[in-house]
């Protein structure tokens, strides 16, 4: 069976300095895989670069999503075909409510996917569903996008964008960062609750905490901007011991 | 007492010798009316033809009460609610206040030189729907000079809708007497043609615990000033004055503030929001004045810009002048263009680029717009310049 996600050979710069020397990683529709690193090793520019964003230049390799190369691809087109990236720090939109984002971000993919937009009364119902499972309340819904929200709101509201865009593909960028233990579990919870046998996920983080409650199928570590070691959930209990130290050159 | 012709005879020597004010006028530095505007004027129209119409020009809202400016001259009135009273500005020449100031402001003689049409407004009680004035030059060769005065009375409460739209060259003098406790919501909806000229200007009093509330939404025009002067003369009293200007083309807009607290116990808060595309020029000088007897007085003033173009250029000139102990001021102003982590968020989310793009200017601006909910017909005012501010960005994108 072909991988969800492929990743060849991928060579990453930022301006001139080579970040990413040759990652490569497959992963399947059902699985999560978790990378764990040490800082600077390049896991915020894998994950920026999957999701497209300017700036990361591909000097080598290529992303594969279904098979179709996502390289040339516009971060909006990714996600219409399917990824999506949890941000490790969500933006503040001044201006615009968080409903309002939402149904213009669902309606965007679902056109681009050849749905039908949705219209308000059905969009606000199933917003709605969504969001009480996540355990934001309609209040959250109508304030500006993450403006004043706590940590653990703009998180949870990452997982809600995550919840209602569902992706076959998502990658969790640092998502524990800022979070104490109760949203910290709120959050894997919603995580989980999006785990399907259609969907990947890649979870990126620095600690083994977030495994405890996001439990992976496969870990990677990440180091010097090349997969160094995979193994299984156990590899990121060893890290916990031992450090990163034996990975860095 | 002086006659009211008199005043207007010695406005016109005035303006004969000294015309339009240039650069060298601090106040003018960044809006050279004398470069940009002839040195007088003819008035074309001294009757009204016929089939003048609007259309959809206005604030977008239906009102019962609505006076209408064409080329300067006021067209009939509809029947007045009660506690409105409209008389004209020539039987009231103790209103048209010549202080040594006053003289010599530009705005102020070449508005009396010129005036067309003058009129006063008594609002005695709280008036429940909406007032609405809309001014509109049918050509390039008409002007409208229009002075109107507002006295509302102590309790009184009015919600006034102004709209300009059209050519030429208009000149506005707004007075308004705020007694005690009186509350007047004010939305100035400036959306000309790119000829069009227009130079506001609002003079507002407040009485102990008056509230003056101002939104102003500048979408188009050639070469504008919106100028608001505010006098706090009593304790309580509050002005709050919120702008979104939007340009493009070769457009100057020029937002004017000049808060003058002269009461102890007196508020203010300022807030400009300007977003320039194209050659577009936008200027923004926001003054606060705190006089010594003027203890526990709060005002805050923020500008902020947002540049869309490389050829776009912002002014701003943010001031304080404090001279009470006792006082709780800020001011900030920020200058920048989108940004691109916001727009990269909402990219990744689906939403194409230049969709992103009028979702951040559009909530950058509906911070203004929030400021209408409290006025009468506030929410359906809301939705439509949200409209015309959608206009305004796909026709830029």
């Amino acid at each position: 069976m072909s991988a969800l996600l492929e990743i060849k050979n991928l060579h990453v710069s930022v301006a001139d300095t080579e970040i990413l020397k040759g990652l490569s990683l497959s992963v399947s529709a059902g699985e999560v895989h978790a990378i764990m690193g040490p800082n600077g090793s390049g896991k915020s520019t894998l994950s920026y670069v999957l999701a497209g964003r300017d700036g990361y230049e591909i000097t080598d390799g290529d992303i594969l999503l279904n098979g179709v190369s996502l390289k040339d691809m516009k971060p909006e087109d990714r996600a219409i075909a399917g990824l999506f990236l949890a941000f490790q720090y969500p933006l503040e939109i001044p201006g615009v409510t968080n409903m309002t984002f939402l149904k213009t971000s669902v309606n965007a993919v679902r056109r681009g996917r050849g749905e039908e937009a949705m219209d308000a009364a059905s969009f606000l119902r199933f917003v709605r569903e969504k969001a009480k499972a996540l355990r934001l309340d309609d209040d959250m819904l109508k304030r500006p996008l993450n403006v004043g929200f706590s940590g653990g709101e703009k998180k949870r509201n990452e997982i809600l964008q995550m919840s209602v865009l569902e992706p076959l593909m998502a990658i969790l960028d640092e998502t524990d960062s800022g979070l104490d233990i109760d949203a910290l579990k709120t959050v894997a919870e919603g995580v989980n609750a999006l785990r399907d046998a259609q969907r990947g996920m890649l979870v990126i983080t620095h600690y083994q905490r977030l495994l405890d409650y996001i439990k992976p199928d496969i870990v990677h570590i990440l180091a010097g901007g090349q997969i160094v070691k995979t193994g299984s959930p156990e590899l990121a209990l060893e890290l916990e011991k031992s450090g990163y130290a034996d990975y860095v050159a | 007492m002086t006659s009211f012709n008199h005043m207007q005879q010695e406005a016109k020597e005035v303006f004969a010798a000294n015309g339009w004010p240039n650069k060298r006028n601090e106040d003018w530095h960044y809006t050279d009316l004398s470069a940009r505007l002839p040195s007088y004027f003819h008035n074309q129209s001294l009757e009204l033809s016929e089939d003048v119409t609007l259309g959809n020009l206005t604030c977008d809202v239906e009102v019962d009460l609505q006076l209408d400016f064409i080329n300067g001259l006021l067209t009939e009135v509809e029947e007045l609610p009660d506690g409105l009273e409209i008389s004209a500005l020539v039987d009231h020449p103790e209103l048209v206040q010549q202080s040594d100031e006053d003289v010599t402001d530009p705005l102020l003689y070449a508005n009396l030189a010129h005036l067309e049409t003058g009129i006063v407004i008594d609002v005695s009680q709280v008036i429940e729907e909406p007032m609405a004035i809309h001014f509109h030059n049918t050509s390039a060769d008409e002007t409208s000079f229009v002075r109107i005065i507002f006295r509302l009375a102590e309790g009184a409460n009015l919600t006034l809708l102004e709209s300009h739209s059209g050519w030429g060259h208009t000149q506005l003098v707004t007075d308004v007497y705020q007694h005690k406790d009186s509350m007047l919501r004010h939305l100035r909806l400036h959306q000309a043609e790119d000829t069009q000229v227009s130079l506001l200007l609002n003079r507002v009093s407040l009485g102990a615990r008056a509230q003056y509330h101002n939104v102003a939404i500048s979408l188009s025009g050639g070469l504008g000033r919106l100028e608001t002067r505010v006098t706090f003369d009593a304790p309580g009293s509050h002005a709050g004055l919120a702008t979104a200007l939007l340009s493009g083309g070769k457009q100057h807009i020029d937002i004017t503030t000049r808060l003058n607290h002269l009461s102890a116990d007196t508020t203010s808060d300022t807030v400009a929001r300007t977003i320039l595309d194209d050659e577009a020029c936008g200027i923004f000088q926001g003054k606060v004045i705190v006089h010594e007897d003027a203890q526990r007085v709060e005002a805050t003033q923020k500008s902020d810009a947002l540049i869309l173009s490389a050829e776009a250029m912002m002014n701003v000139k943010p001031e304080l002048e404090i001279y009470a102990d006792d006082v709780a001021c800020a001011h900030g102003s920020a200058i920048g263009e989108i940004d691109h982590e916001a727009l990269f968020f909402l990219r990744s989310r689906g939403i194409d680029e230049e969709a992103a793009r009028i979702m951040l200017v559009e909530g950058f601006v509906s911070e203004i717009l929030e400021r209408l909910d409290d006025f009468a017909a506030g929410t359906v005012l809301q939705e439509n310049l949200l409209k015309r501010v959608a206009t305004f960005l796909k026709k830029s994108a």
